[in-house]
């Protein structure tokens, strides 16, 4: 009987040569059957569907439709569509190019934010799950001092103290989310380190960078993928949440957020225009993070594969 | 339910929330609106005669104004024409009204004396007549000492920082006063060192008195004797003693303190995180007017749409509707609420930091040429009409257009700097600057010559700066971003940045918060009311406690100097036109301050009016029958 991990286990450069080819045999196996899995989920497929729509949408939209997006035009605010597909907003923008350049600033920080949380809670969880005993319950500890802090009043903070442009919000925004992907991190190392392949490279005189690194993170790479999907799902909302706020990006940049406060102050005022488009884009691209979340999980899980 | 499921229903809702909310907003007609030649918004109604006593009037805080300072000696980090005039002024009422309806003349119906301070001693000695009108609860007249001890106190506030008085500006009030002194109950007398214009002694230094009672508060701690306070010690001690009081806004309501009043009313209620308040009428107020209402609530907002939702439910009886909402009058004056507003005696302004020495910004601004270029690329036109929907009057220089100053000098009313990308362009190239449109323009030519960029100005070095703003109002935030955009297009890159507006006055304020010095290049809070006599020391001249940009201009300090000396009115005026010539900030259009009120409130016409110029007078309304 072969036993796949999930999820499918990368090659181990320290096994002998015969084992990775037969490792090579089992990953091939193991992404097929993932991939294949994946690809039965209809749902999953549509969030793939929209999430290509809007990176195309966003980030080729405009060198298809061109709009001055940098100069303001007060003589022509808050315009029903007509005036542009989609009208204009308070500053004269029009609205589909500005729904365009919000989304590139709502998926680049979206998933920079991701990265930068799975990288360090991936880290965090990894070394904590290895060493277990007294610095896994400190190191977790941090973890759950931390998730009692309120997220959003924390990240507001920081964003007012040093500014709101696209690196420093997504570091912002990755810095306090790394607490989920840590917790989940550690719960898959525990279970992996007492696997005979660890165990095997322990006895081998493997160091535990090395242990980490080669062994216990890539075998854990089916959680980090899904989680990474829901962070990415999760800083979008978050970025929004401080766009809302107005501690969003600022001009000449903008962000679904800050467009959703720009909506909100017009939504008595009956500019509809200003409210469907972009809050119907955000609902999307969320909702498609997820649906591939879901997706991924499903299928990288063998308890949850269709049989 | 799966997680899909969850996720799709979510959506479906949100979705579904959205089209129900859209569906019960306004109609989406979209109209400019506009005002008349004379700059006014609507009409007051008159005054009715059927007067309902008693009722709970609900009138709205302005947004992130919150009140923050009780005593009425306020230092320059806490006032705002908030704190002093719709909060402080309730229960202890200025001993001038600055405003007659809106126009800028003084209200002596609203004042504690009955006209004019008479002049003698050669122009030196100024004696009011107070008019034995107010009292404080034991019944006692509202006297000279009272004055005295205000002018006391705040001489002793100065002297221990000049950033504890608002108004203070070195050399002028209280320093040059010589002698102050009770010629009897109600008369008080002021001897200056120098014979100056009456206009401004009376518009610019008395009106800085508010009569505060010496009976109850000259005492150092909450048990304490009474201290003659015209001693420098006591008086230290006084001062130290009120102003710590006054920054524990959790006793603000319990303090027995803040309860000797002869103003209106006084304070019953006070929410020390979102600065709500709730005043009671004073029943023994023997002021102008009668407290018909018996309670008036001063409540708090954090969006103008929040505020403007509460005056169409009912909730609030008056409230101020702010740009983001003018596209909604219509749906009030359904309602038969009143609109009415006109714009105030001041000026708007995104002011300058002349010591932010970060990308060495100072020595940048510090050149003339510099900042026209900044000011020509200030659409004002474009921003009545796009940020307020035609409600606005220009603004070039420190009067506006409207409301009309007789001192206003001709090129305050005429753009000094119309808009133009090109002049703009040409002003830096011009002076070794390589523009570079939407790029980063940078200096060339450095150097102190004609067509070098200037002194302290480094090769290579841009314009960049930080530009801060109090958010909360959508039409400061239009105009700022239109202003970025313009600078974006010579290749001036603002990095713009929000704050609240209590705390944009407080810390973008070089007196007040030098640590900040370097954290700043331009910041907009709003803007500034006038005097009847507008002479700016206080504002430009070099140290005053409200030169929050720390402009310094020995010319503007010399005619801001002759506009108070002089009695010739020419002196005011040149340094009006030099100080709109000079731009220590760029000036701003005005927007008209629009009030709605319940159809069932009514006054005196002139105590609406004067709301438009902050002054609140509830103990001049009434409810009808």
């Amino acid at each position: 009987m072969t036993t796949i991990v999930p999820p499918p286990a990368p090659a181990d450069p320290g096994a002998t040569s015969t084992d990775a080819g037969d490792i090579a045999v089992e990953i091939q196996t193991g992404w097929k059957l993932t991939l294949r899995e994946f690809a039965r989920n209809k749902l999953a497929l549509l969030g793939v569907g929209i999430l290509v729509f809007f990176v195309l949408f966003c980030f080729v939209g405009p060198f298809v439709y061109h709009t001055n997006q940098v100069a303001t035009n007060l003589l022509n605010t808050d315009q029903p569509p007509g005036n542009g597909p989609l009208g204009t907003d308070s500053n004269g923008f029009d609205v589909l190019g500005r729904l365009m350049l919000g989304g590139q600033t709502s998926l680049e920080i979206g998933l920079l934010a991701a990265v930068i949380a799975t990288v360090i809670g991936t880290l965090w969880g990894a070394v904590a799950g290895l060493l277990g005993g007294l610095v896994d319950a400190a190191m977790m500890r941090v973890v759950d001092i931390l998730l009692s802090l309120p997220f959003l009043l924390v990240v507001l903070i920081v964003a007012h103290r040093y500014g709101s442009n696209v690196w420093n919000l997504s570091l912002i925004l990755g810095v306090f989310s790394w607490l989920v992907p840590a917790r989940l991190v550690r719960g898959e190392v525990l279970t992996l380190r007492v696997r005979d392949f660890v165990s095997a490279a322990r006895v081998m005189g493997g160091s535990r960078t090395r242990l980490i690194f080669r062994h216990l993170i890539p075998n854990a790479m089916g959680t980090v993928i899904v989680n990474i999907t829901f962070q990415i799902a999760d800083a979008i909302l978050a970025l929004a949440a401080l766009g809302f706020l107005n501690f969003g990006v600022h001009y000449p940049h903008t962000d679904w957020g800050s467009q959703i406060a720009d909506a909100a102050d017009n939504l008595s005022n009956g500019y509809w225009w200003l409210v469907f488009p972009v809050g119907i884009a955000l609902v999307l691209v969320v909702m498609a993070f997820n649906l591939i979340g879901d997706g991924l999980r499903d299928a990288v899980d063998v308890r949850l594969r269709k049989r | 339910m799966s997680r899909n499921q969850r996720a799709i229903g979510g959506i479906a809702l949100l979705a579904a929330s959205a089209l129900a909310l859209t569906a019960c907003s306004g109609s989406s007609s979209h109209k400019k609106i506009g005002v008349g030649s004379d700059y006014a918004y609507g009409t007051v109604p008159a005054a009715s005669s059927s007067v309902k006593p008693g009722g709970t009037l609900n009138i709205a805080e302005d947004v992130g104004a919150d009140p923050n300072w009780i005593f009425p000696v306020v230092p320059g980090a806490n006032y705002s024409v908030y704190t002093a005039l719709q909060f402080e002024n309730l229960s202890w009422p200025q001993l001038y009204a600055q405003t007659k309806g809106a126009d800028p003349e003084i209200d002596y119906s609203h004042s504690l004396t009955a006209a004019a301070p008479t002049v003698s001693n050669g122009g030196k000695t100024f004696t009011i007549k107070l008019n034995g009108q107010y009292t404080w609860p034991d019944g006692s007249k509202v006297s000279a000492n009272d004055v005295l001890f205000f002018y006391y106190l705040l001489k002793a506030a100065v002297k221990e920082s000049p950033a504890n008085g608002f108004n203070y500006v070195p050399g002028q009030f209280p320093d040059n006063v010589t002698s102050a002194s009770a010629v009897d109950d109600q008369t008080v007398q002021f001897t200056f060192d120098k014979a100056y214009n009456p206009q401004w002694v009376l518009n610019s230094e008395l009106v800085q008195l508010t009569p505060i009672p010496a009976k109850a508060w000259a005492k150092s701690s909450d048990n304490g004797s009474t201290l003659d306070f015209t001693k420098p010690d006591n008086a230290k001690a006084i001062y130290d003693y009120l102003s710590k009081e006054s920054k524990n806004l959790s006793t603000y309501a319990s303090n027995p303190l803040w309860q000797v009043t002869d103003g209106a009313y006084k304070l019953k209620s006070y929410n020390t995180s979102t600065g709500a308040a709730s005043f009671t009428a004073n029943p023994k107020y023997t002021g102008e007017g009668k407290t018909n209402i018996q309670t008036v609530n001063m409540l708090s907002y954090t969006s103008p749409t929040a505020e403007f939702n509460d005056l169409l439910s009912g909730k609030l009886d008056f409230g101020y509707v702010k740009s983001d909402n003018w596209p909604q009058l219509g749906r009030l004056q359904s309602k038969n609420y009143v609109t009415f507003g006109e714009p105030s005696f001041g000026f708007h302004y995104i002011y300058f930091n002349f010591k932010d020495g970060s990308n060495n910004f100072d020595k940048a601004i510090s050149q003339l040429y510099v900042r026209q270029a900044f000011a020509h690329l200030q659409d004002e036109q474009g921003e009545i009409k796009g940020a307020f929907d035609g409600l606005g009057v220009p603004q070039y220089g420190p009067v506006g257009v409207a409301p009309k100053s007789p001192f206003a000098p001709a090129n305050a009313l005429t753009n000094p700097y119309p808009y133009s990308i090109d002049t703009a362009k040409k002003l830096l190239s011009d002076h070794g600057w390589k523009v570079v449109p939407n790029g980063t323009t940078t200096c060339q030519n450095p150097g102190t010559g004609a067509t070098q960029c200037g002194a302290g100005i480094t090769k290579g070095q841009s314009l960049n700066f930080v530009l801060y703003y109090a958010s909360g109002v959508k039409s400061e935030e239009q105009m700022i971003t239109a202003f970025a955009s313009q600078l974006k297009q010579v290749g001036i890159n603002a990095n713009i940045k929000t704050d609240t507006f209590n705390n944009v006055i407080q810390n973008e304020n070089v007196q007040s918060s030098p640590k900040n010095d370097n954290n700043w290049g331009m910041a907009a809070f709003g803007g500034e009311t006038e005097g009847d006599y507008p002479t700016n020391g206080i504002l430009f001249g070099t140290g005053a406690s409200q030169n929050q940009g720390g402009f310094a201009d020995p010319q503007i300090d010399k005619l801001s100097n002759d506009s108070i000396m002089s009695s010739d009115p020419q002196a005011l005026q040149k340094e009006l036109a030099a100080e709109t010539n000079d731009l220590p900030a760029i000036f701003q259009p005005s927007e008209e301050y629009i009030y709605a009120w319940n159809p069932k409130l009514s006054g005196a016409k002139d105590s609406f009016a004067a709301a438009t110029q902050f002054y609140l007078y509830p103990q001049d309304w009434y409810f009808t029958k």
